[in-house]
């Protein structure tokens, strides 16, 4: 028995780092119900409460050019309500939603946002007393930008689509042809299409959408474009580049986007796996 | 020891919050942010429990991630750091490392940058390990932690030259 302890105590500095990094490595796989839970909430409960008065320092210096994104956000929008009218004269102002009505919109603040990392991660100022709910869309100005991950009462953490994790479903505008989007964890403005087969043409500049076939993003919302197409010799499957619409190193304002059938969805997908 | 203890958890807390306040922010080709919060790691007094170090390590770390959402990378870096460091001492220090008190003042300038290096490296290598966590990107995990440690060495070291008293 004596010599058990003086074991214990001789090796003690081992045995306690051996320990803390089972620990350690239990927290790193983030999908543990202890890290999901109390401890997840608490940490963004702290980071956000850190980080908001750093933010709203920063952003103040920047009102001008922010100023100038959201007046060309607004062009773009007024267009597209123009371009409805256009189509149909009695279209109500308050149908003219862009994400129709089976979706619904809140703007959030992006109080951090990482974009150097493998596994990138935004904290925005919107949380649960927001109706925001862990895998909701988030989608910036021109494009899409990530999904909710963790919520606490007043903000919510949000893979970035720039995750090595995150995959995204795809289709090319003008055509059907799905994808599934990857991030390669190279630069931040590029992604992968994967599964798109070597029967369907596909041109340099072609436009990528969502392709609103999972229940995290509506269809359509814009992408990229293609910035290069490797075709394999032997056939199969493209190697395809993507060029983002939107600059995921500069974001300040998002939004959340909820879909009022998603439960149903969910539900429908849960009976018939 | 409790003047020593509190200045040094001062010294802790202010770099945490330059860490995850500016240095987190640099992004320098787009990736490298110094880190410099290892000099905690680095400056703890050597003669003091290596035991308590350990545990300071991990909580030091485990508020890191906590704050930069980043799933342990910075604990098990920040716990294996520590707990290799009396060994990286005494390569890097030779006989000297039975003299902690003057460790950081009294010691050649050539041993005190090996000390800096290995611990950045490892430490960087291990968090960009972490992060990733695969094979696949091994590259990115090399270039990563190197030019981490780099940017960081270049960082810290003029900071612990001042802590050299003037002759």
């Amino acid at each position: 028995m004596q010599w058990i302890i003086n074991a214990i105590l001789r090796y003690k500095n081992f045995i306690l780092y051996l320990f803390l990094l089972f620990l350690g490595l239990i927290f790193s796989g983030t999908h543990s119900g202890l890290h999901r839970n109390k401890l997840a909430q608490t940490s963004l409960f702290i980071a956000g409460v850190i980080h908001q008065p750093f933010k709203d320092l920063t952003n103040y210096s920047r009102l001008i050019q922010q100023n100038q994104a959201l007046l060309q956000e607004n062009n773009t929008l007024k267009n597209l309500v123009l371009e409805r009218f256009e189509q149909s004269e009695f279209l109500a102002l308050e149908e003219t939603n862009l994400a129709g009505p089976q979706f619904w919109s809140l703007p959030a603040k992006v109080i951090r946002n990482s974009y150097t990392r493998s596994k990138n991660i935004l904290l925005i100022d919107k949380g649960r007393a927001d109706k925001v709910a862990p895998d909701m869309a988030v989608i910036g100005q021109k494009g899409i930008v990530g999904i909710v991950n963790r919520t606490s009462n007043g903000y919510a953490s949000v893979l970035s689509i720039l995750n090595l994790d995150v995959k995204i479903n795809a289709k090319f505008k003008h055509s059907s042809v799905f994808g599934s989007l990857q991030w390669s964890g190279r630069q931040p403005n590029l992604m992968r299409l994967e599964d798109v087969s070597v029967i369907n043409p596909i041109a340099l500049g072609d436009t990528l959408v969502t392709g609103g076939m999972s229940a995290y993003f509506p269809e359509g919302i814009p992408i990229g474009t293609v910035a290069s197409v490797d075709t394999p010799e032997n056939g199969g499957y493209y190697d395809i580049t993507v060029e983002l619409i939107n600059n995921l190193t500069d974001l300040e304002y998002v939004y959340v986007i909820g879909n009022k059938d998603r439960k149903e969805i969910i539900e429908l997908i849960d009976e018939n796996p | 020891m409790i003047q020593y203890y509190t200045r040094f958890f001062a010294f802790a807390l202010g770099l945490y919050f330059a860490q995850i306040l500016i240095f987190d922010h640099v992004n320098l080709f787009g990736f490298a942010n110094p880190a410099v919060y290892v000099a905690v790691l680095l400056l703890y007094r050597l003669d003091m429990d290596q035991f308590g170090f350990l545990l300071l390590a991990f909580f030091y770390g485990l508020l890191l991630d906590l704050i930069t959402q980043t799933a342990g990378a910075h604990t098990i870096a920040c716990l294996t750091t520590a707990f290799v460091r009396p060994k990286l001492a005494q390569f890097s220090f030779g006989n000297n490392v039975d003299n902690p008190a003057t460790l950081f003042t009294q010691t050649l300038t050539n041993n005190r940058l090996l000390y800096l290096g290995l611990m950045l490296l490892i430490h960087q290598l291990l968090f960009a390990f972490m992060a990733y966590f695969s094979w696949q990107h091994a590259f990115r995990i090399v270039l990563y932690g190197v030019t981490n440690a780099l940017f960081s060495f270049l960082v810290i070291a003029p900071s612990i030259s001042l802590f050299r008293p003037k002759k």
